[in-house]
């Protein structure tokens, strides 16, 4: 479970990027998070991670406070950043046994690293490849297939499609699907209405810092939803 | 969960091109190194024998022969030349006590690789590789975004850069310590000098040690500069500069600092004022014992034409030989005294200036590392002093061995002088005398000399370490 107590970061250059969040996703649950470029999405990721500090409030991991114990609450969580980086000069496989091991998970062989890497649809003759040939999707792939190896209940997913074609872009809608009917809690940060729409259970969409809108599934079902965020976008209206 | 990060920093550098560019170039240069290092050394002891022989030949004992004491060329210097064209090598001993000493002429046959020898590789050369090897490792895995996939992980920072360090760190000792190895191993089988004998063994391993930490330690900087550089390029642009003020600058510079902060006369000047000092005092005396001496020539032959005899039989040289004792008494510990002042007054101004020359350079961890070198190659200050020191006792060696066995006087009246030599009765034949079983500074010696600089390099090598621990612990990941 993933939860944001009046979550607030201001950056020391006085950028207020986020404004006393209040967010929680449960278990089987997809969030999308929606927001124009600088919303404060990445912000929200990178105070999950503790990349960054909070200014005031809390990031809770399963009900850990993330400032107070950092190392425990990444036990707990799964990472796909927006431009996935790896190893160069390392093989996709070489990449995802480091980071299975970093993960925590060290019991596993080379079919079962073969057997992510076709689940994420990444092709065969790839495996054994240096990362350093890769194209961006592929990286994404690779990044997915680390993230979904560490097998932790809640998932942060930054722009997780950019770069992908629709068609593993399709594959990774099912794939989150699945996870989520596992029990997983995910965040989901994109630009992407249409996929919200036939995936999240729950959509946000924030703006300058603040969550300026919430809808469950059937709520935003009736509405359209491109609609909806395109009125937000153009005035501010308080949360209820 | 470290061993992982460990094991992948060990095979990441490996794989880098720069592994193999630093590994190629190591194996090159430290056996060449040595090679030529040893070539060298054995032509500088073939020089000194040489010159040992040309001296034993070409002197004969007399009252005031010039007796030469030579620094045989030290077997460590393949390790590092150090001062050793500047060093004073040789002592030419005088029978008033006022030996001199020469400086070694540079040696223009070696002069195109004589500075490439191991100390300049470590110091130099290595230290800028072992930048090369550090100055991305942080900022680039920063700049990549692969920090925001690793420490997404439950690894701790700290893990993170402890696995940095260790990892790149052994990757790069192993094209070092085997080509020195290789390199060791050929200085063996030349014979010239015995590398792996108990005589130079641990003073080998100490310079290796030395090396280790002087490497650590620039890893330690190329780390820090690293993660508190935003990005690569202003990474390696910092550590050049660092490189450029410590390596090239801060060396050349200190002496010129120190003789602006406190200037003081050079070595001519003194040894001019000396000579004048010397020259008065003696001028002073001649004139006081010719005095004396026509004063019992009028004593004892009023009428005698002749001004001075050679002749110690002489009536008058016997009177004369009583009489003169208390003046030469007194002039002796007058020039003895005044010349010591103003040597001792000269020698505490340049060893000021050479501390803080030496306070100065002490900036420069490569500087340090470089003295190090010299001095456990024994071609350093501690070994200079040695000489000097040894020189001083060369002296009064000859002084009792053969200036003391011949009885020589002087006779000043106006406008004449005459001289007399007489080798002391029983004497025995004399034999031409040598500065043999030269003694170099015990080991323990030279490093309790040093353990100072050791130190300082230490506390660079932690200071360097904390910096990065704090910067990389501290930064936020983007
Ligand atoms: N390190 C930083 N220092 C100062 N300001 C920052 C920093 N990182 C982000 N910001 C600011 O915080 C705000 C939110 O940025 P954030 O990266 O969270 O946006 P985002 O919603 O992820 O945007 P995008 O859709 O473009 O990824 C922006 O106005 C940005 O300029
Ligand atoms: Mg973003």
């Amino acid at each position: 479970m993933l939860q944001a107590i009046e979550l607030t970061k201001r950056y020391e250059d006085g950028q207020l990027a986020l404004d006393a969040l209040n967010l929680e996703i449960k278990p089987g649950e997809i969030f999308f998070l929606l927001g124009a470029n600088g919303a404060g999405k990445t912000t929200t990721i990178n105070l999950f991670l503790n990349f960054i500090e909070p200014t005031s409030g809390q990031a809770i991991i399963d009900g850990i406070d993330v400032m107070k114990d950092p190392l425990e609450t990444k036990n707990y969580i799964s990472y796909v950043s927006e431009n996935v980086m790896l190893y160069g000069n390392f093989t996709a496989r070489q990449n995802l046994d480091f980071f299975a091991k970093l993960g925590g998970k060290s019991h596993l062989n080379k079919e079962d690293y073969y057997t992510i890497m076709r689940k994420v649809g990444l092709q065969e003759q790839a495996f054994e490849k240096k990362l350093k040939t890769f194209s961006k999707g592929m990286r994404q792939k690779v990044g997915l297939a680390i993230a979904i190896i560490k097998d932790a209940p809640n998932i942060l997913l930054d722009e997780p499609t950019s770069g992908l074609d629709p068609k593993s872009a399709a594959e990774l809608m099912q794939i989150l699907k699945n996870l989520r009917n596992a029990g997983k809690s995910i965040l989901m940060c994109t630009h992407d209405i249409l996929r919200a729409k036939s995936v999240a259970d729950r959509v946000g969409i924030m703006k300058e810092g603040r969550l300026v809108m919430l809808r469950d599934r059937e709520e935003f079902l009736q509405d359209d939803l491109e609609q909806l965020y395109l009125e937000y976008m153009q005035e501010t209206v308080m949360m209820p | 969960m470290f061993k992982t990060l460990l094991i992948k920093e060990i095979q990441a550098s490996i794989i880098d091109f720069r592994f193999w560019v630093i590994t190629l170039l190591c194996i090159c240069i430290i056996p060449l190194s040595f090679y030529v290092s040893v070539k060298n050394y054995s032509q500088r002891l073939s020089d000194y024998r040489q010159e040992v022989q040309t001296y034993r030949e070409a002197t004969s004992v007399w009252y005031d022969m010039v007796a030469e004491g030579i620094h045989p060329p030290s077997p460590l210097s393949i390790f590092s030349q150090g001062m050793d064209e500047k060093m004073p090598y040789k002592v030419l001993t005088s029978r008033d006590g006022r030996y001199r000493i020469e400086t070694a002429k540079p040696d223009n046959k070696y002069d195109l690789m004589g500075k490439m020898d191991f100390a300049y590789i470590v110091v130099m050369v290595l230290s800028i590789l072992a930048l090369v090897f550090t100055f991305n490792a942080i900022s680039g895995d920063k700049e990549n975004g692969i920090f925001r996939m690793v420490l997404s992980n439950p690894v701790l920072r700290r893990q993170v850069l402890l696995a940095k360090l260790i990892g790149n760190y052994l990757v790069f000792l192993i094209p070092f310590l085997l080509s020195l190895l290789i390199a060791l191993l050929i200085v063996w089988f030349s014979g010239m000098v015995p590398i792996f004998s108990s005589q130079f063994f641990p003073a080998v391993l100490i310079m290796l040690g030395v090396s280790l930490l002087f490497l650590l330690t620039l890893f330690n900087l190329g780390l820090w500069v690293s993660s508190f550089a935003k990005n690569s390029a202003l990474s390696i642009n910092v550590l050049l500069l660092i490189w450029i003020l410590t390596g090239l600058v801060i060396p050349k510079i200190s002496p010129i600092i120190s003789g602006v902060i406190y200037p003081v006369e050079s070595t001519g000047v003194f040894e001019g004022k000396k000579a004048y000092l010397i020259a008065n005092i003696i001028k002073e005396q001649r004139a006081e014992e010719t005095e004396l001496y026509e004063e019992i020539k009028a004593e004892l032959r009023p009428e005698s034409e002749i001004n001075v005899s050679g002749n110690m039989d002489d009536e008058v040289n016997v009177e004369f030989d009583n009489r003169v004792l208390p003046i030469r008494e007194k002039y002796e510990k007058r020039l003895a005294s005044e010349v010591d002042k103003l040597t001792v007054d000269y020698k505490i101004r340049v060893d000021k200036q050479n501390r803080i020359a030496g306070a100065i350079s002490s900036l420069s961890v490569i500087n340090l590392a470089n003295n190090l070198m010299a001095e456990f190659s024994a071609t350093g200050a501690t070994e200079a002093e040695n000489f000097l020191n040894q020189a001083k006792q060369f002296q009064e060696q000859v002084n009792t061995d053969v200036y003391a066995k011949f009885i020589f006087r002087e006779y000043f009246s106006k406008g004449a002088s005459s001289s007399s030599v007489q080798q002391i009765a029983g004497a025995g034949e004399i034999k031409i005398p040598l500065m043999d079983a030269y003694r170099y500074v015990p080991l323990q010696d030279v490093f309790m000399n040093n353990l100072k600089d050791i130190l300082l390099i230490a506390a660079y090598c932690l200071l360097f370490f904390v910096g990065a621990f704090i910067s990389f612990t501290r930064f936020d990941v983007r």
